[in-house]
């Protein structure tokens, strides 16, 4: 009964694990999220409407388990973080091209984390705005507002433009 | 909305949703023109491209790594029978009974985790006390002895204090730390230069693998030396050379096996 959901879920793990990797970058703690949103997926089976589209809603539970861990991290003291960490053997790119790749890298982790989700959904899991306003349970225009701001914040951060400074949460337009 | 949809203003959704290709018809006509014409914009929407050309050169590659053994679903998920999820209910209710020790004890915490957790309390345990004038330690090097001893008792295993004065490191002493699950140690060294290291351990009590390579991890301002052995946690930190630090690491660790 569980066969071609099982196959869905299995077929959408690598995807999962980009986006898993792209929002946490310590890998370790990328692949902890995806497993757990497995875990939950096979124990809320049940839940899961035949028709619905899987990759979907594994999404949607990725996002929600994804807000509990950035909740968790906001109270954590600030003084370092994991993500500060580079690993021994870590790809070390000396050319130009991988230079500008790190600066998107860093640059991401300076955006708000709502403006974060949704520039990632839609620029490298491409989803349709619709998609990704019923994922993150906000107005289409939301959608918008976010993509816009990340986007134009990624583009000054990465120009250099401006300082990587705050990331605080940013008004939006309803 | 009734205006000509060939001539009607361009609406910043739509340089988005040019890039997103989400733009079709005569509104895809009227946006290019739109960009042909206006330097401004047609850099903006460049410029999201090869975001998004960043974003995929840089995360597609883990689509490729092929789904690890963890991520596959257990054979026979115990929750998926009522009769499991009876038993599962039932557990947790003598636990919750027991006060819930069993569970908290449990570390669900991936190994590699674990070690970043360590490498990150002792580089910041390096971070506030190295730069510490008047009182870097709790106890000074010239009372090595009663460190030793001290230490041994808290930790709750025989610690000695390695002498790395042959390397050109002097002892500045020691200090009695809080680690995740207990009491830690940070022993000091300064070189001639004034330049210090601090050597992190603690008790190793689970069932982890006892004995680990070095591990180098780099912070923004001290790298930080970690493996495991003899029943102990180790984290050298230093804002030295990775090589001299590997190096200063290799001499710790032949001390500390001739201790034991």
């Amino acid at each position: 009964m569980f066969g071609a959901s099982d196959k869905a879920i299995e077929e959408a793990i690598p995807r999962l694990r980009r986006y898993a990797r792209a929002l946490c970058r310590d890998a370790a703690e990328a692949d902890d999220l995806v497993q757990d949103t497995l875990e939950r997926a096979w124990s809320r089976m049940h839940l899961f409407r035949r028709e619905g589209n899987m990759r979907a809603w594994l999404f949607t539970i990725l996002h929600n388990l994804n807000a509990n861990r950035v909740r968790a991290i906001k109270t954590r003291p600030a003084l370092t973080t994991l993500a500060d960490w580079e690993a021994s053997g870590a790809i070390r790119p000396t050319q130009e091209e991988g230079v500008q790749l790190r600066g998107v890298a860093k640059a991401l982790e300076h955006l708000p984390e709502e403006q974060k989700t949704v520039l990632l959904l839609v620029g490298l899991e491409d989803m349709t705005y619709d998609q990704v306003a019923k994922i993150l349970d906000v107005p289409l225009g939301t959608v918008m507002s976010r993509l816009s701001r990340a986007r134009e914040r990624l583009r000054r951060l990465t120009s250099g433009a401006e300082a990587p400074a705050e990331t605080a949460r940013e008004g939006e337009r309803p | 909305m009734s205006q000509d949809p060939r001539t009607r203003p361009i609406a910043e959704d739509e340089l988005h949703a040019l890039i997103d290709r989400r733009l079709g018809g005569e509104r895809l006509a009227a946006v290019n023109d739109h960009l042909a014409a206006d330097a401004a914009d047609a850099a903006r929407v460049a410029a999201w491209k090869a975001q998004n050309a960043a974003l995929h050169a840089l995360y597609d590659p883990i689509l490729d790594e092929g789904v690890p053994a963890r991520f596959r679903r257990p054979a026979r998920p115990i929750a998926a029978t009522w009769l499991g999820r009876a038993a599962a209910a039932l557990l947790l209710l003598v636990l919750g009974g027991t006060g819930g020790y069993a569970l908290r004890g449990l570390d669900v915490r991936t190994e590699r985790t674990i070690v970043l957790q360590f490498a990150e309390r002792a580089a910041i345990a390096h971070a506030v006390y190295s730069p510490e004038v008047r009182h870097p330690v709790e106890v000074p090097g010239s009372e090595e002895a009663h460190l030793a001893q001290w230490l041994s008792r808290r930790l709750g295993t025989p610690v000695t204090v390695p002498d790395l004065q042959g390397v050109g490191f002097g002892l500045v002493g020691g200090r009695l730390l809080p680690d995740a699950k207990g009491p830690a140690a940070q022993y000091m060294y300064q070189d001639a230069a004034g330049r210090r290291v601090t050597l992190y351990l603690k008790a190793e009590t689970g069932k982890a693998k006892d004995q680990t390579e070095f591990e180098y991890l780099r912070q923004e301002r001290a790298g930080v030396l970690v493996w495991r052995d003899g029943g102990l946690g180790w984290a050298l930190a230093g804002d030295i050379d990775k090589a001299d630090l590997l190096r200063l690491g290799h001499v710790v660790y032949g001390l500390t096996q001739k201790g034991r």
